[in-house]
């Protein structure tokens, strides 16, 4: 457009804000549009999952599936969570003294490294970032053996002895960078007040820490929670096992179960309940988690 | 110093050194004491058991052998050695880690940038996004068996656009890209990630750029893919030391049609308590998977020059 004298200057302008105004509202709309389609392919398995709960035996075994049930909702499926109950329990007392003593024992280790300089911090650093790279299946075996010979193999014990010992290097190295960002003067006044290590432990950074310790615990629950290889080593009788072994054990295609997929998928359901509160309710501290372990590297 | 300092430091007996020592790192000591005492008896004791093994034909009551007979047993590619199995499962496994990461990362990528604008309802829908990876593992296996079965619901979507039906998981051709295509479902756990990183950069940087002229592209990539670089490095260790012990597969397909997705840690439990307790082996197998596992590392930090850690002036 040409400017000459006549033209209406104020009538341009509110002409052009308009016109900006409009392509934001079509921009935002594609967007949600976009981002809908994307929620909806993204969350197929939940819809499957749930719908095919819902159907009954006719209906799930059908040779021209459908995703949606075609004879009536069947709620009765998920009877099987009382059922289950009992590998439920298993598998809350694992992922309980996992999740608690994993974190306190890991923030206990990050303490002196981030803080702290003694002998073989350098060497005892390195050797434990190194163990990162060893593959579980190294150990697995002697492993094995080990908690064999203790006694330990189809106990559930198995599953949680192995929670009093840090925990593992990733979460040790996350929580001391997170130990870093905080100032020293926290340490230096509460010295100064005749504090010691123990008393600034517990009294002054386990609190400041609160939100990455919730993260490790959380996350350790949620791993422990779906976590089926080592329960499937050391778990080999049916009443011990925990409820991810369980569910593979009773419905993988040669399991007693497995000609129900429309219960297969109830107790699926039941499965994702658990870590989906947990998430629901944490979310702030799962998100600020992966902040930390995700830049900081 | 004054000389008469210096003699005195200068002279200390070994046990007044070990007692300065003691009195001055005890209580360190102590808060380590978890990963010490944790460090031996689950990593440094198993490790060293675990390579002794490796040289045995031991099965959890015996030995017979001493030697390397194991090893030469995985790298002998005839009828009667395991080399072309062993090898078609570390295939398998390189397949995925050097698909699954890369179409991870990006994939994630763009999900992020779509979801990083601070639009009413975002929180939400962001949270969508999230939900797949929350189902455990089991779970989502027992869920994409029967969604991609070769009866199964996803042949009937096929048939919805007139396409000929697939065999997905069952057929030996179609498994592995099958796989590939779930792990789509779960690309929201690095979109948060991402997410993360996207807010962390300052938005001067982008005030300047535009400044001078910069546009949206190149904003993209000379500003906020640099910046994450470290994001990146760190994800993509993390993610090819996962990649390289995927088990998960095992509840979905067992070996998968042919054994086409048989993959190393599959073979290693299998190796172990699939019944035949060849204890000595699957040790050897996990060394085999250490080495590649360390190789690979060492090769991602020395080639980490593309990593910006905005320290170098």
């Amino acid at each position: 457009m040409t400017l000459t004298p006549e033209t209406d200057v104020s009538e341009l302008l509110a002409r052009s804000k308009k016109l900006r105004r409009r392509r934001y509202i079509t921009g935002l709309t594609v967007r949600y549009i976009v981002l809908a389609l994307l929620a909806v392919f993204l969350l197929f398995p939940y819809v499957f999952m749930v719908s095919k709960s819902l159907m009954d035996i006719v209906d799930a075994n059908s040779a021209t599936p459908s995703l949606f049930p075609k004879n009536g909702l069947h709620f009765s499926n998920y009877g099987v969570f009382t059922e289950y109950w009992k590998y439920f329990k298993n598998s809350f007392i694992v992922v309980a003294i996992n999740g608690f003593f994993i974190p306190l024992t890991g923030f206990m280790v990050a303490y002196p490294f981030a803080r702290h300089n003694f002998k073989g911090k350098k060497m005892m650093f390195s050797v434990m970032m190194a163990t990162v790279m060893l593959p579980g299946a190294v150990v697995m075996v002697p492993t094995y053996i080990m908690f064999n010979s203790f006694g330990l193999v189809d106990r559930l014990a198995s599953q949680w002895v192995g929670a009093f010992w840090g925990g593992g290097a990733m979460n040790i190295f996350l929580m001391i960078q997170f130990l870093r960002g905080i100032p020293k003067d926290y340490d230096n006044a509460a010295r100064i007040d005749g504090a010691n290590m123990a008393g600034i432990f517990f009294y002054i950074l386990l609190p400041m820490c609160k939100n990455v310790l919730l993260f490790i615990g959380i996350s350790t629950i949620i791993g422990r929670w779906s976590d089926f290889q080592g329960p499937l080593i050391y778990l080999t009788s049916l009443d011990k096992m925990t409820i991810a072994v369980a569910f593979y054990t009773q419905f993988n295609s040669s399991g007693a179960a497995s000609v129900f997929p429309n219960v297969k998928m109830a107790m699926a359901v039941c499965m994702t309940i658990f870590p989906m509160i947990l998430y629901l309710i944490f979310q702030k501290q799962m998100i600020g988690g992966v902040k930390i372990g995700g830049l900081k590297g | 110093m004054t000389e008469e300092n210096v003699q005195t430091r200068a002279k200390p007996s070994v046990p007044q050194r070990l007692w300065k020592w003691i009195r001055h790192d005890w209580g360190c000591y102590v808060f380590l004491s978890p990963m010490i005492i944790g460090f031996f008896i689950f990593t440094a004791y198993p490790v060293i058991t675990s390579l002794i093994y490796s040289f045995t034909d031991y099965n959890g009551i015996y030995y017979t052998a001493f030697g390397f007979e194991n090893y030469a047993k995985i790298f002998d590619f005839s009828d009667m050695g395991l080399g072309v199995g062993v090898f078609r499962s570390f295939g398998i496994t390189f397949a995925w880690a050097l698909v699954s990461i890369p179409l991870g990362l990006v994939l994630s990528f763009l999900l992020a940038l779509l979801a990083s604008k601070e639009i009413k309802g975002i929180g939400v829908i962001r949270l969508l996004y999230y939900a797949p990876t929350i189902i455990p593992s089991i779970a989502i296996s027992f869920i994409w068996a029967d969604v991609f079965r070769s009866d199964g619901i996803a042949n009937q979507f096929l048939a919805l656009f007139g396409l000929p039906a697939s065999l997905w998981l069952e057929g030996e051709g179609t498994a592995f890209l099958t796989l590939i295509l779930t792990g789509v479902w779960g690309i929201g756990g690095n979109m948060i990630m991402w997410l993360a990183a996207l807010r962390s950069i300052p938005p001067e940087l982008y005030e300047a750029a535009s400044l001078d002229g910069s546009g949206r592209l190149s904003n993209l990539f000379r500003i906020t893919v640099p910046l994450c670089t470290p994001m990146i490095f760190f994800n993509l260790i993390n993610a090819m030391i996962a990649a390289l012990q995927a088990f998960d597969v095992y509840a979905m397909v067992g070996h998968g049609p042919n054994e086409s997705l048989y993959f190393i840690s599959i073979r290693i439990y299998e190796t172990a308590f699939g019944g035949s307790n060849q204890y000595g082996l699957a040790c050897s197998l996990g060394w085999l998977m250490f080495v590649v596992i360390a190789l690979l590392t060492a090769i991602l930090f020395k080639t980490n020059h593309w990593v910006n850690y905005g320290d170098e002036s």
